[in-house]
């Protein structure tokens, strides 16, 4: 369906809402087009083609708001969707705490959102690329297995309300991934790297597969450690998951407001040696001018995307706001809402989220301590509530005399999440873009670790 | 009026003839098997927060999925525009990217042909969930936080959601199976946090099944936010535990999780296929004491994983996973029962149309022994009891495991004494298999949604409560 299309249905679901009893309605549509590519064993076994587009609409009365979605165009389902949403949204409860939708905004162009060359990407280059990563993970006899994962889209969204928001914007997105077992006698392991961006030439298949396989191999033969307190050295995939959570969700307005965060009363107050800056940046853009995987003109209600500090020289500035919570506390919203789908109301998170260092890099941390652990990936996350943080170490190592000695067996770090920010010793320069998460290595000097023996 | 209930019809015949015939004519064009999953569904989520409607959603979702499979590979296109032209276009989307990857394919294989029938079955349901007003939906959910709220002063944040779903599915495939399925589930879910002197806690209730509304009629749908509140609050006083090796017990839902999670995706024929569980080579050998044994069974009717035929169409059936301590069975699909040799169990699941049929488990449970939960406290006399789960993760080729609990205790001198809080475990899988020292006779069952590979469908887990010694526990001091 053509572009014009797609807005005038907006258009005519807004007037038809407008003719009842409600005081504002929102549209959001969109229209994705997307492949998936599945190798197993180092064979291709599945290959999609994915087509997916749908609208979906808010009515709010007296601040009760009722949403449903159609992903069928013809007009009787669409007049079906909007009379189910304003009957929802009358017999909600009416919240005085709902003060308005974005008002009509004029936007930046932002650059580098879509790569022509994955609008038009065909099923055969797809398979060639997962092909090149999984030949590129056989580097050793001892990998038992090579599994890679391929998607790629791209995308339109419209966003209009009752308000005069009248927004589009386009992305386009890829993403590869190499998991990897590992097998010598009878011990197992396995390594996982992946690559995301909106542009295909950012994108190396030959080194996901060889550093998955690597990781992979690195990982055979695990040692258990004494349960002690260590200085721990975090390599950006896991500072990535670890703030995705800690930050990212836990300065979510909504979660503040509620009192479901441990962040709750803490904005102006010091969290963090001053070393530590952290930025939701909507408009990233990279060194390549690249735009980041969180980057858009506006965000999921049609309210610009901004830079907004959220941890400078180590204080708490800022939580992440939608209209609604913005609302709550006569704040402005920070273009925080995001829309995972047509189906989906919008729900507040993170855009990008950008770390920023001072010197050295995960090498240079390593060869500094004499005895530590080094966290690669821990598939955990902290208690949002309290910030308590005891999770599995999913694949780390012992650092021995500046070097890496072996892959830890079976260990698990407990740590409360201000006590981690307080005891951030160093952040590298060593950045990696880890899909929405700009980061480098970090240095934390003490952590308690519980290990197997 | 249509708005309150959904434009909800069968599939007319004309419709399953077309589709028979586009299946005909992919196959002449040399596809070696093709299924078409169509769906019709219509669901309602609501959402209160703080005595606030947050969320309140109804919506019809329909669209179709195919699928071709050529020389070992699979093509998938799926699309929600079901006129005749779309149908065509997506078939031969499926079709030429089957084609593409049968030629690129290293491993090749056939699908085994099943018998073709033609059914019209539907899940239990007493009273209509289409039938129950909204209004109806959402003065449950609204009764629900105000009890939440109202069981103590120290509850600042109530959330409470009513969600349920009714669909209408069509499969079809090229050995002539014709299934036409109506599904239904209900859920319902209390979180409440509680806050005391800059402690502040969480506690999680839930219920749901195959079921109609009659479930929230039930005593524990009543009674689930004082519930969600009182636990909360007990948290309050809890102090974090220390980190160690501990002689533990799980409680059922723990044991379930563990079992589900650390056992039962070890035992889904297509990570085995991929090399990605520890008991790819294990089938017949003895996992872990003779005491133990693991059942995947989703003809457990009014459960959340029930259902009487899987995604492809394959009856459900009751499976030992592991029998007296030997592994017995895999959990398989169309596909991996084909590659290995076997018939297929009924295990593969899809989300919805705009996804394809993988292994997955239904309802699987750790089967219950002859000990009463005193004389497991007696057995492990100093240890940890450990209750609940907030999540867990798992990771089958290396076979360990690790989760969060909901609340633990201490045992002391074979007595649950002091409430911990932010408790984690971890270990190997195989280990605790080994280390049980005594199962439970009681079984419980626990809802939940399983989530692989971008796929989330509804399971339940149980089991007894169990003790196990030399469990690593991760805490904070």
């Amino acid at each position: 369906m053509m572009e014009e299309n797609y807005l005038s249905y907006g258009e005519k679901c807004l007037e038809f809402a407008q003719t009842e009893d409600i005081d504002l309605a929102e549209v959001y549509i969109s229209n994705a087009r997307a492949i998936n590519v599945e190798i197993e064993k180092n064979s291709i076994k599945t290959a999609k083609f994915l087509y997916d587009h749908g609208i979906g609409i808010r009515c709010i009365k007296n601040g009760s708001i009722g949403f449903s979605f159609s992903t069928d165009f013809e007009w009787e389902s669409l007049k079906n969707m909007v009379l189910t949403a304003i009957k929802l949204c009358k017999t909600g409860i009416p919240d005085p705490d709902f003060k308005d939708l974005p008002h009509s905004h004029s936007y930046s162009p932002v650059r580098g959102m879509v790569d022509k060359a994955l609008t038009t990407i065909e099923i055969d280059s797809a398979m060639d690329l997962c092909l090149r990563t999984a030949d590129s993970a056989q580097i050793d006899n001892r990998i038992t297995s090579i599994n890679v994962d391929f998607f790629c889209g791209d995308s339109q969204r419209y966003i209009l309300n009752t308000n005069g928001i009248k927004a589009n914007s386009k992305g386009t997105a890829i993403q590869i991934s190499a998991e990897i077992a590992a097998k010598e006698d009878i011990d197992v392991s396995s390594g996982f790297e992946f690559q995301a961006s909106r542009f295909l030439k950012e994108i190396d298949p030959e080194t996901v597969g060889s550093s998955a396989a690597e990781i992979a191999l690195k990982s055979l033969h695990t040692q258990s450690i004494e349960t002690g307190t260590y200085p721990v050295i975090f390599h950006p995939i896991a500072v990535s998951s670890l703030l995705s959570s800690s930050i990212g969700s836990a300065l979510n307005a909504e979660a503040i407001q509620y009192k479901q965060s441990y962040l709750t009363d803490r904005i102006d107050t010091e969290i963090a040696p001053d070393q530590l800056n952290i930025l939701d940046n909507g408009l990233f853009i990279n060194k390549k001018g690249i735009a980041g995987l969180g980057t858009s003109k506006f965000d999921g209600e049609g309210v610009p995307h901004q830079k907004t500090s959220l941890v400078s020289a180590g204080i708490l500035k800022n939580y992440l706001y939608d209209s609604y919570t913005a609302g709550k506390e006569n704040h402005k919203s920070s273009g925080n809402a995001s829309r995972f789908s047509y189906r989906t109301v919008p729900s507040i998170s993170a855009t990008n989220l950008q770390v920023l260092g001072n010197s050295g890099d995960l090498n240079s941390f390593i060869s500094e301590i004499e005895k530590g652990i080094l966290v690669w990936d821990t598939g955990d996350q902290p208690n949002l509530a309290t910030g308590d943080f005891s999770g599995l170490i999913s694949s780390g190592f012992k650092i021995e005399n500046g070097a890496i000695a072996y892959p830890l067996k079976n260990a698990m770090m407990g740590i409360n999440m201000l006590d981690f920010f307080k005891q951030i010793y160093q952040i590298g320069t060593d950045y990696r873009t880890i899909f929405n998460v700009i980061t480098p290595s970090l240095w934390v000097a003490d952590i308690k670790i519980a290990g197997s023996n | 009026m249509a708005y309150e209930k959904p434009n909800y019809t069968a599939y007319g015949e004309k419709m399953i003839d077309f589709l028979e015939k586009l299946i005909d004519q992919t196959l002449q064009k040399g596809a070696e098997f093709i299924d078409l999953r169509m769906n019709n569904s219509s669901f309602n989520t609501i959402v209160i927060v703080n005595g606030k409607t947050r969320d309140i959603i109804s919506a019809i979702d329909k669209g179709i999925g195919i699928r071709v499979f050529i020389n070992g590979a699979w093509g998938f296109s799926c699309t929600d525009r079901l006129d005749k032209d779309s149908l065509t276009e997506a078939m031969d989307s499926a079709f030429k990217i089957a084609k593409k990857a049968g030629e690129l394919a290293k491993i090749n294989f056939k699908l085994e042909d099943q018998t073709p029938y033609k059914k019209k079955v539907s899940f239990p349901q007493k009273i209509s969930l289409l039938d129950t007003s909204i209004e109806e939906k959402l003065k449950l959910a609204i009764d629900l936080d105000k009890q939440a709220k109202e069981f103590d002063v120290r509850i600042i944040n109530t959330n409470s959601s009513y969600s349920d779903f009714v669909g209408e599915h069509l499969l079809l495939n090229s050995f002539g199976v014709q299934l036409e399925m109506k599904v239904n589930f209900i859920r319902i879910v209390s979180i409440n946090y509680a806050f005391e002197a800059g402690v502040r806690q969480r506690g999680y209730q839930s219920i749901g099944g195959t079921a109609g509304f009659e479930l929230a009629e039930t005593e524990k749908a009543q009674n689930l936010g004082i519930k969600a509140s009182e636990e909360a609050i007990q948290l309050l006083k809890a102090s974090p535990a220390k980190a160690g090796k501990y002689t533990i017990i799980m409680d059922p839902a723990l044991t379930g999780v563990f079992i589900h999670e650390a056992f039962g995706h070890a035992c889904e024929a297509d990570a085995v296929l991929s090399g990605e569980s520890i008991l790819a080579d294990k089938i017949g050998e003895q996992v872990g004491l003779e005491t133990v044994t693991v059942v995947d069974d989703p003809t457990l009717s009014g459960e959340l994983g029930y259902y009487p035929y899987d995604s492809e169409g394959t009856p459900s059936q009751k499976k030992y996973l592991v029998e007296n301590g030997v592994l017995k069975n895999f959990m398989h699909s169309l596909e991996t029962s084909s590659r290995l040799g076997t018939a297929p169990t009924g295990n593969a699941r899809a989300q919805n149309y705009q996804s394809i049929p993988i292994v997955r488990m239904s309802n699987t449970y750790f089967q219950p022994g002859n000990w009463t939960l005193e004389e497991l406290l007696e057995e492990v006399k100093n240890g940890l009891y450990l209750g609940g789960w907030v999540y867990g993760y798992c990771e089958p080729t290396k076979g360990s495991f690790t989760f969060k609990c909901r609340q633990a205790f201490t045992i002391e001198n074979g007595e649950r004494k002091k409430l911990l809080r932010d408790v984690g475990l971890s270990g190997m899988t195989l280990e605790v298999l080994n280390n049980i020292l005594g199962i439970g006779q009681d079984l419980e069952f626990s809802e939940g949604t399983c989530g692989k590979q971008d796929q989330s469908v509804p399971v339940t887990d149980g089991g007894p409560h169990i003790a196990v010694k030399d469990v690593v526990v991760g805490g904070l001091t």
